[in-house]
């Protein structure tokens, strides 16, 4: 990404990243960026979707994303939804706290494979951005060049006003046309596997 | 994707003993020589294909990438059969399963090597047409993730037991508790357009979940383990990430 002139804001591994980075208990290091990469565990749980750091779990859910410039956030993460749940995992997610700024959610629907072969599909997320793709096209396309499991099953959630425009905001955003910013009420969803 | 096969880890070392009626040599891929003008985006030539076309080599693999105009009706049957026939003249492969979405936009075949009747498992050793949503319109993608095989090496399979024991120690270091339950593909492994790859070798490809307790979240991972040795050839060569 930095060789096609993008601006990595923070890099950082394990246990150097806090929950308080994360929640505005000391920061929100997503407000500053647009693309949100984080790869760890992850857990859907009935209250929200949670990513396990080091010393606890995030909760972007209840702490809030997309109040400031964050648009696309990528949870390489087992759990982003989890289908196979008994709870709903739209109701879930209209229940969490999304600002009008974030418009795609990537990641998996149930578990993934977390191993070194597998990891690349970060290189192959950031390559296919660069080459024009979609961020939806390229987080699937991504997952299914690198990843071979019986687990891992990406998914792009559009969020919208509308379920139509959560659709074009699949179709459409990428890093040449960064989605803009929605309407204040409950937010709408559609899947693309 | 070809299937995978649910065992126990005490089923195990007889699956891998009934696979040994296969004579399995090692093979060195022959990596195209990569230039700058290889791996940028040029215009296609080849006298099977009458349209215009954008092609290049993957710069970390070599592998074929293929773009084309979207016409509107996704990826049309003449034009999957000329990408085909494109991916027989990197190796002699058969085409063994389609798996295509709903959507019919990402169609995925798998291939054997032909003259060993053996599968290509991993993330490669497929044919992928992909009708992508891009910045300027909507494209049709094709990615031939097949190398093609040069010199071949005589191996040797190694012994069950071994391989068995090695696959569940390494299932285990994930895990809190013994890994049980197993998925499992037997067959040549060939990487992702990602990773460089010199050697295509047998292997088994594990697919494995270890469960939660106290100290340990869920966790699931996949593994390739070699099945056969060569002299000359480090016990990791082929494998690419997978070996770890």
């Amino acid at each position: 990404m930095r060789d096609a002139s993008h601006e990595v804001q923070f890099l950082v591994c394990d246990d150097m990243l806090q929950t308080s980075d994360l929640d505005g208990s000391m920061r929100k290091l997503q407000d500053d960026v647009q693309l949100l990469y984080i790869m760890t565990h992850g857990e859907f749980h009935s209250t929200g979707y949670e990513a396990c750091l080091h010393a606890a779990n995030w909760k972007p859910a209840a702490a809030g994303i997309g109040q400031k410039n964050l648009a696309v956030a990528v949870f390489d993460t087992c759990e982003l939804i989890d289908s196979g749940s008994a709870t709903s995992w739209q109701t879930v997610w209209q229940g969490a706290t999304l600002g009008p700024n974030i418009r795609l959610l990537l990641g998996f629907d149930g578990a993934v494979a977390i191993d070194r072969a597998s990891a690349l599909r970060g290189k192959a997320f950031a390559e296919n951005l660069i080459n024009g793709n979609t961020f939806a096209d390229a987080w699937i396309s991504a997952v299914k060049s690198t990843v071979k499991s019986v687990y891992s099953k990406a998914v792009a959630i559009g969020i919208g006003d509308t379920v139509s425009d959560a659709q074009s905001v699949l179709n459409t955003a990428s890093l040449s046309s960064m989605p803009s910013a929605r309407g204040t009420g409950t937010p709408s969803f559609q899947e693309r596997y | 994707m070809s299937d995978w096969l649910q065992l126990t880890d005490k089923d195990l070392e007889g699956w891998l003993a009934s696979l040994r009626v296969y004579k399995l040599p090692t093979f060195r891929v022959q990596v195209p020589q990569l230039s700058p003008e290889s791996v940028g985006w040029s215009s296609g030539r080849s006298d099977l294909l009458p349209k215009a076309y954008m092609e290049r080599r993957h710069p970390e693999s070599g592998i074929r990438e293929m773009r084309f105009a979207e016409n509107g009706r996704g990826f049309p049957h003449d034009l999957q059969s000329l990408v085909l026939q494109i991916a027989q003249s990197e190796d002699d492969r058969k085409i063994t399963h389609v798996e295509q979405d709903d959507s019919g936009a990402y169609v995925e075949f798998g291939t054997e090597l032909a003259d060993l009747g053996v599968n290509v498992i991993g993330p490669g050793g497929r044919v992928v047409l992909k009708v992508s949503h891009d910045r300027e319109a909507r494209a049709l993608e094709a990615d031939i993730v097949i190398r093609r095989r040069s010199e071949k090496v005589e191996s040797e399979w190694l012994n069950p037991g071994d391989i068995a024991r090695s696959i569940l120690q390494r299932c285990g270091e994930f895990a809190a508790h013994p890994v049980e339950t197993l998925f499992v593909q037997f067959g040549y492994l060939e990487l992702s357009k990602y990773e460089r790859q010199d050697w295509m070798r047998s292997a088994v490809m594990v697919s494995f979940q270890a469960l939660a307790d106290g100290d340990h979240v869920k966790w699931t991972a996949t593994i390739a383990e070699p099945v056969t040795t060569a002299k000359s050839l480090s016990a990791v060569e082929g494998l690419g990430s997978f070996a770890e």
